[in-house]
């Protein structure tokens, strides 16, 4: 059987993400085995080729250059897996203000404006691996269930639920801004067990309720933050019924 | 033999010393002013002392949060299985100072889960556990134990009950298991005076007065009003207010749904199965293939649990499966009392 042909393409972004599938050591040698890699640029592989089993996108889309490559690799390519939080929601968190869509600036490359978009803006993705950084492990199970030709599902659950079972005591009840009830899990909740508020780096959670959790906030006595507000503006109450 | 004795503290420390040698011993354990249940190597850090429940239940330790069930290798066409179970048998394990609605749950998780269907992991667990429980000389404001008919008296379920009567410890013997354990160590034990028994029943009643100072309905009897209010307005309110963090389902010491998946080695040769926690209010627990959710508005996930506690469970097993520890109040992000909502169905 012929090997699966793949591809890793970075947008813009500090190419974090590749780091840790880079820091996956033996096991990226071993992964590597079962695929032939045939584009990336980090590890200086360029082969010629036509069409991609699967293509790996890092980093938010940042220019009209980078938009055209992006639908170049679409085509090309069977699945498309965006990687980290840039390639799936433009690397903003949840914490950070939602009201920038552009920004007008002089960059160099004749740049005229900033703006940092999520893939999805511009193609089809089939599979996203959350977080800022990625869980090197999380993209190792994305890999096997592609080989395997399975679905891929990430985290069904929020940051609380993995939270609680670290035995944590609540950062609420504290006080603390945590962003964990609405924001995706899969993370081990390694901010909150480490005393940290969750800042919502792996995006919303699939059933997010920004409208109880601004609730909970003014109930307590914490200041809700403008992001909030715009999120609310998005996503209300999630799927309430 | 006597169903009671007593021990002092000093004699219990003692006795811990050699439970650790014989067992390997689980027991509540203090860290920054917290209450966990957790294996132990040192009489020191067994705390017996604490109040109201452990954040998590005992049903970790027999039913863990995530569990490698068998591990397999395909070699030459063939596959070989490896299972865990073989590993879980031989354990000999001690179980300490666990509260009365904690023994009552693991009596329910026994319906559940070595009823009809035997899962062999967790009945090896149970099997291979000295349940040694310890009464409450106080409640925390979450308990309400007396009105699910699970505390503050524990009526089986243990192989040892301590209470702690000051500078001793009166104990139940509860079972056979227990009895040989205070046959080994008669040196420690003397029977008990009716005065201690007696002592051990007016603390009982007087926990009991302080929880029923709540007002709330008999929750073993609300089969009724929540059959008839399944549509009612507040289960749309409760799921507004619900994040579907699944957190309560996670402390309860009777939720035991879970879901498994397989883990493969990259070339496919090997690999493991495994088990972990889910929880009724994730989307993902009623998608099925297709990926039509079944459950998919809020306020149906709130109602799946609160419905399986006080409704489902009587249908199933004969009784209600909340035990009233109180555990899924303390932890709830958005204050949903179940309490509370039982009262409120129950007066509607
Ligand atoms: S600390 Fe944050 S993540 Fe943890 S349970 Fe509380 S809100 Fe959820
Ligand atoms: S439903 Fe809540 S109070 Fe009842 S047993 Fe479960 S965690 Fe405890
Ligand atoms: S259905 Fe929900 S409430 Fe019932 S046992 Fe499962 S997780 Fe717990
Ligand atoms: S619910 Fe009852 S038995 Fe459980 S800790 Fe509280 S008082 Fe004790
Ligand atoms: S802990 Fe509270 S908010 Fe979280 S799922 Fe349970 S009821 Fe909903």
């Amino acid at each position: 059987m012929e090997k699966p042909k793949v591809g890793i393409f970075s947008m813009s972004s500090c190419e974090g993400c590749l780091v840790q599938v880079l820091n996956l050591e033996d096991k990226i040698l071993e992964m590597m085995r079962s695929v032939e890699l045939v584009d990336c640029r980090l590890l200086g592989v360029k082969k010629s080729y036509d069409r991609l089993d699967i293509a790996i996108v890092e980093g938010a889309v940042m220019s009209d250059e980078e938009e055209r490559e992006l639908r170049e690799i679409r085509e090309r390519s069977k699945i498309l897996v965006a990687l980290g939080d840039c390639a799936c929601h433009g690397g903003r968190f949840l914490f950070k203000d939602f009201k920038f869509d552009s920004v007008p600036v002089d960059l160099p490359r004749g740049l005229k404006s900033f703006r940092a978009d999520p893939l999805d803006k511009y193609v089809k993705v089939d599979y996203y691996v959350y977080g800022c950084p990625i869980d090197g492990d999380d993209f190792l199970r994305l890999f096997k269930e592609l080989l395997m030709g399975k679905e891929y599902r990430p985290a069904p659950f929020n940051v609380c639920a993995e939270c609680v079972l670290k035995d944590n005591e609540c950062l609420l009840d504290k006080g603390i801004p945590c962003l964990g009830p609405i924001t995706r899990g899969g993370c081990g909740a390694v901010c909150p067990t480490s005393g940290r508020r969750c800042i919502g780096c792996r995006g919303l959670a699939e059933d997010a309720n920004v409208d109880s959790l601004i609730e909970i906030f003014t109930k307590r006595g914490i200041e809700v933050p403008e992001y909030l507000w715009e999120l609310k503006k998005q996503v209300g109450g999630g799927r309430r019924g | 033999m006597e169903r009671f004795v007593v021990i002092t503290k000093e004699d219990f420390t003692v006795l811990l010393e050699r439970l650790l040698g014989a067992y390997q011993v689980i027991a509540p354990v203090e860290r920054e002013g917290r209450i966990f249940l957790s294996y132990v190597s040192d009489p020191a850090e067994v705390n017996m002392e604490y109040k109201g429940t452990t954040l998590l239940p005992p049903k970790r330790f027999f039913f863990p949060e995530v569990e490698v069930l068998f591990t397999y290798r395909v070699t030459g066409g063939r596959v070989e299985l490896y299972d865990k179970l073989e590993e879980v048998r031989g354990a000999k394990r001690a179980l300490l100072g666990v509260r009365p609605c904690d023994i009552k749950s693991l009596e329910i998780l026994d319906k559940v889960l070595i009823g009809e269907y035997k899962d062999p992991y967790y009945a090896a667990r149970r099997d291979g556990t000295l349940i040694v429980g310890l009464t409450c000389n106080e409640p925390d404001e979450y308990c309400f134990c007396a009105f699910t008919g699970s505390g503050p008296q524990a009526s089986g379920g243990f192989d040892l009950l301590m209470t702690d009567l000051g500078d001793r410890y009166l104990v139940e013997i509860g079972s056979d298991k227990g009895e040989r354990v205070v046959n080994l160590n008669l040196d420690l034990f003397k029977p008990a005076s009716k005065d201690e028994v007696n002592e051990r029943e007016e603390m009982l009643k007087r926990v009991e007065a302080e929880i029923r100072r709540q007002e709330l309905p008999d929750l073993t009897k609300v089969y009724e009003a929540f059959a008839k209010n399944f549509d009612a307005e507040l289960w749309l309110e409760y799921g507004r207010r619900c994040l579907a963090c699944g957190k309560c389902n996670y402390v309860c010491p009777t939720c035991r749904c879970f879901d498994v998946y397989d883990e493969p080695s990259l070339d496919g040769s090997s690999g493991k199965r495994v088990r972990v926690w889910d929880s009724c209010h994730f989307l993902s627990f009623t998608r099925v293939a297709g990926g039509k959710v079944f459950r998919s508005e809020r306020p149906s996930r709130v109602k799946q649990r609160i419905y399986h506690k006080y409704c489902y469970g009587v249908d199933e097993i004969g009784e209600i499966e909340c035990v009233g520890c109180g555990r899924c109040i303390k932890v709830c992000p958005a204050g949903i009392d179940i309490r509370e909502a039982a009262k409120r169905v129950v007066e509607l």
